[in-house]
């Protein structure tokens, strides 16, 4: 699987960031030192380690040496809170962990635990005065990775071929703590599913991939780092995708040749409405693909980015359960059809009732795939690993119809499961968090329909009776256990959920009900401040007490360009303004809004 | 033009180390070298410039006045108080102007005026520098803008094509200066002039002389900046279109000299504009704002006031004579008597800046109409 990083020029770049190019050389040093590191610690074929390390060239290296010597890597995402990593650890039992310190100090783990903690070198202060007044590392303790990989003797020699059933990696799925599933993804999966990506792709050693997304994703990490390594080609990183950055990536990609674009659905949709005289972006002779990953691509969005762009969108259709894909619309010739995610590849489908009977073309099933990318299991949990297989085949829990041409088109969700920017949200999860407190009697998360999004985490919640709760007292609070995309976008508290007769929540009665909840009326007092104030709270969901018009985007938790957007499209509405480009790009504090907005009413 | 050659051959020389270092870097080392060489033979400018730059920068930074409007005045009048100061002096024969402060300053003006707007972010200081240390515009413009600048910058990327169109726009300044302007016009067509008896045919082929010359000039020159700047990667804005070839005056200031009026534009009509509701007050203001900043004169002050009236007589004539409008701007033959007329007017008005003294200008209209 990594043969194309051993044979490598040393000096072709690997991993481009926005200063700095790693090279082969790099990777390939990094490689035995990092195999020499787990032999100092006894690490061995088959044995696991938790990965939370948020610096990409050091995530990155550390993953393919775990995957090249053998070594299960269970991924978690930096950000995660410490219960779920409590339990993620506990449940894989690592034989070692290594993670940011300042993450470390946030799961709080016994210290019985084999830890290294990653810190990169420090700097005091930012800019040039930052970096003349730089700090050597003082304090090295004994369980620093960087002093441990330094003190490691390198391997002479790269390490053989693991065995193709060897666990390569192992990702927890959103789910409640106790139900969260862990992918196993082997060895052979995954080799066998890079294989399928650069085919279908069109991948060479000349290409160079760009992908933001996260590493604690497949699709950040396995079509990012291990995808470029695999074929020996370059990934770009330059920055972390972020509203105020979306010109700066399209000139990146332009600037830098890129082949293949990664995206989410929701980039391009935040991506279309800068695209003012950036549209020839895509529009040099490198350029290969642009592909869209992660979540549902809405026909509406793509035929405006491709008739914008003047360039084809890449569907591709695929679970953690499937490594990154399955079914491709592009750009393997004789794949694209739009609207639909195209064909399967390398992979058998079926799409099947509930009696597990093939069913007619043009007819929608539960869609079921059958190849040699598909995990080996749900980790020690065979009774979910079970339900998720029948007759050899993966059921995912997605409905879809096969046309007479082969191509399939995904027509809605069997599991109940929201994604939102394509980030997988368990709903379960969420409204386990919110039931913790106890003056609440009932409560269900579910997806409302989103444009920018695909669809927007929101609960529905019931109180005890006397309880003055708030619905932002409520995203405090999960904002205290759980991941920041996983924090509710709403809480709509209403006098009882829809229920069956079996007592089950009627999710889509729940939708309808919340969608004809109209969104709170915000007094307009002719105050501007005070009902910006009021917009900013609902959209980065902070208690308005809390918010005053010296915020930025710096000091308020929630403010991040996923929420700036809903930001500036909720004050677009309540004050019936229209903001440019530029306005958009640079409304960075409350204040900013507050004046703008009373220059645009005159 | 020996200056200009210096910085020529700088840009040629130190195009191979632009090309060969990372992107990231690139800026920085253009900003380097024109820092340097301007150290070298401008220190007085240098200074001026980085100075003004920096306190502007300070007065973004810090955020210590809080009034948009003050903020705006105060980073629009650091840059302006020297240049009007030199520009006084020198039309007083006291100083000489610092090397291409009629245009760093007034890109400075222009920074600070879209920070206000909001339509672009308060820049950071080295990125600041690094807009205004660009070699290629440093000595005769145009007056390039910041945004276009750093996408030019963002978007950089090694293209041989684009690298030899730079050395073919530069070859066609060259020609443009050196063999259309000071040899055709400036050399043989005053020649020719000189040997005429007539007077007033005399003075007419000096005034066509002087016209052609002052475009093949400041063409060529737009030609080597923007040749420059394509050899070190930069794409920077056309300067003229065409401009001979308007049928109107009002279409002629869109091509002439576009980085200086499209500047005009923004940082003086469309303020005034918005300021008095008197679209004519703005363009006059404009217009006038245009001629001295080529030179604080009466002379100027007359030939800005006359291109404003020569637009307002094209607007008005659209109004009230459509058709006439309408054949000089849409017929093929129209469109010549358009264009021969802006010639003239243009080259007329010309006599304007090209007479010492009003006495002088009205024997030279004697001159030419008697």
């Amino acid at each position: 699987m990594l043969e194309n990083v051993y044979s490598q020029n040393p000096d072709k770049t690997f991993l481009q960031t926005r200063q700095k190019a790693f090279t082969y050389g790099w990777l390939q040093q990094k490689i035995k030192q990092i195999s020499g590191l787990f032999e100092s610690l006894s690490i061995k074929s088959g044995d696991k380690i938790v990965l939370a390390v948020a610096d990409e060239p050091e995530m990155s290296a550390l993953f393919i040496s775990a995957l090249a010597n053998g070594i299960t890597v269970v991924i978690a995402d930096p950000e995660s809170k410490a219960p779920r990593a409590k339990s993620t650890i506990s449940r894989t039992n690592p034989k070692y962990i290594i993670a940011d310190k300042e993450t470390l100090e946030h799961w709080q783990l016994p210290s019985s635990l084999p830890v290294l903690t990653f810190q990169k070198e420090s700097v005091s202060g930012t800019g040039l005065l930052g970096k003349f007044l730089k700090k050597n590392k003082t304090e090295s303790s004994s369980n620093d990775y960087l002093t441990a990989l330094e003190k490691a003797t390198p391997v002479s020699k790269f390490p053989a071929t693991p065995a193709p059933d060897l666990i390569a990696y192992i990702i927890f799925t959103s789910g409640t703590t106790a139900d969260s599933k862990g992918v196993s993804i082997t060895q052979g999966n995954l080799a066998a599913h890079l294989a399928t990506l650069k085919k279908v792709y069109g991948m060479n050693e000349n290409s160079r991939l760009m992908n933001l997304l996260f590493l604690c994703h497949a699709d950040g990490c396995i079509q990012g780092p291990v995808l470029a390594a695999y074929t020996g080609c370059t990934w770009h990183k330059p920055f972390k995708f972020a509203i105020e950055k979306i010109q700066e990536f399209l000139d990146y990609g332009y600037a830098n040749n890129i082949s293949h674009v990664f995206v989410v659905p929701a980039m391009l949709n935040m991506v279309l409405p800068f695209a003012e005289n950036y549209e020839d972006s895509f529009q040099y002779p490198e350029f290969k693909a642009l592909i869209s990953v992660s979540a549902h691509l809405e026909p509406s969005l793509w035929d405006k980015f491709e008739t914008v762009f003047k360039v084809p969108v890449s569907n591709v259709f695929g679970l953690t359960e499937t490594v990154a894909g399955s079914l491709f619309c592009g750009p393997l010739t004789g794949t694209y059809r739009k609207y639909s995610v195209g064909k399967p590849v390398d992979c058998e489908i079926r799409i099947v009732n509930d009696q597990f009977e093939e069913i007619a073309t043009g007819q929608t099933g539960e869609l079921c795939l059958r190849g040699d990318h598909i995990m080996k299991n749900y980790w020690a949990d065979p009774v979910l690993t079970d339900e998720a297989f029948a007759h050899g085949w993966f059921l995912s829990g997605d409905l879809a119809s096969q046309d007479a041409d082969g191509f399939v088109t995904i027509r809605g969700r069997k599991k109940n499961l929201i994604i939102s920017g394509g980030i997988n949200i368990q709903p379960e999860e969420v409204t386990e968090c919110i039931l913790r407190n106890p003056d609440i009697s009932e409560a269900c998360a579910v997806g409302m329909p989103d444009e920018v999004f695909g669809e927007r985490l929101v609960a529905a919640v019931v109180l005890k009776p006397g309880s003055n709760l708030t619905g932002t007292e409520i995203i405090e609070e999960c904002r205290q256990s759980l991941e920041e995309k996983k924090v509710p976008n709403r809480i709509f508290i209403v006098d009882s959920l829809p229920k069956g007769v079996s007592g089950k929540v009627q999710l889509n009665a729940l939708r309808d009900q919340l969608l004809n909840l109209q969104p709170r009326n915000l007094v307009n007092t002719g105050d501007f401040e005070d009902d910006v104030l009021s917009i900013a709270s609902e959209s980065f969901q902070v208690p308005v007490t809390r918010l005053s018009i010296h915020d930025t985007s710096q000091t308020v938790a929630g403010w991040d360009s996923l929420a700036h957007l809903s930001f500036i499209t909720s004050l677009e509405d309540h004050f019936k303004v229209r903001f440019n480009t530029a306005e958009v790009i640079t409304m960075n504090s409350i204040r900013k809004a507050t004046e703008l907005i009373k220059v645009k009413h005159g | 033009m020996r200056l200009q050659a210096l910085f020529l051959a700088v840009i040629l020389f130190t195009s191979p180390l632009i090309w060969r270092v990372p992107n990231y870097w690139k800026a920085n080392i253009m900003a380097a070298i024109t820092f340097i060489l301007l150290a070298w033979i401008a220190p007085t400018s240098v200074l001026l410039m980085l100075s003004v730059a920096f306190l502007q920068w300070l007065v973004w930074k810090y955020d210590f006045i809080k009034s948009g409007r003050i903020k705006v005045i105060v980073t629009v009048f650091l840059p302006l108080l020297p240049l009007l100061v030199y520009k006084w002096k020198f039309a007083t024969g006291q100083w000489l102007i610092p090397l291409g402060l009629s245009y760093y300053a007034f890109r400075q003006i222009h920074v600070a005026f879209e920070c206000y707007k909001a339509e672009m972010q308060k820049p950071a200081l080295l990125s600041y520098f690094q807009y205004l240390l660009f070699l290629p515009v440093i000595l005769i413009g145009p007056i390039h803008r910041m945004p276009d600048f750093q996408r030019s910058l963002r978007r950089m990327k090694w293209n041989a094509s684009q690298y030899s169109d730079g050395l073919e726009r530069i070859l066609y300044g060259l020609v443009k200066i050196d063999f259309l302007g000071n040899f055709l016009f400036s050399t043989q067509l005053t020649q020719v002039a000189r040997g005429v008896s007539s007077h007033a045919l005399r003075l007419y082929l000096e005034v066509i002389a002087f016209t052609g010359n002052t475009y093949f000039q400041f063409a060529g020159f737009s030609d080597l900046a923007i040749g420059a700047g394509l050899v070190w990667g930069i794409r920077v804005m056309e300067n003229f279109n065409a401009p001979f070839m308007a049928t109107n005056m009002q279409d002629f200031w869109r091509r002439w000299h576009i980085s200086l009026s499209s500047w005009c534009r923004d940082y003086v009509f469309q303020p005034l504009a918005a300021l008095s509701r008197n679209r004519w007050i703005a363009l006059i203001s404009a217009m006038l704002v245009l001629a001295l900043w080529h030179e604080i004169s009466l002379r100027y002050i007359v030939w800005g006031t006359v291109q404003a009236v020569l637009i307002l007589l094209t607007v008005y004539s659209r109004k009230k004579t459509p058709a006439v409008s309408g054949f000089i701007n849409g017929h093929p033959v129209g469109r010549w008597i358009g264009r021969i007329w802006v010639f003239h007017l243009f080259a007329f008005s010309c006599i304007f800046i090209g007479s010492e003294n009003i006495a002088s200008l009205g024997t030279n209209f004697k001159h030419i109409f008697h």
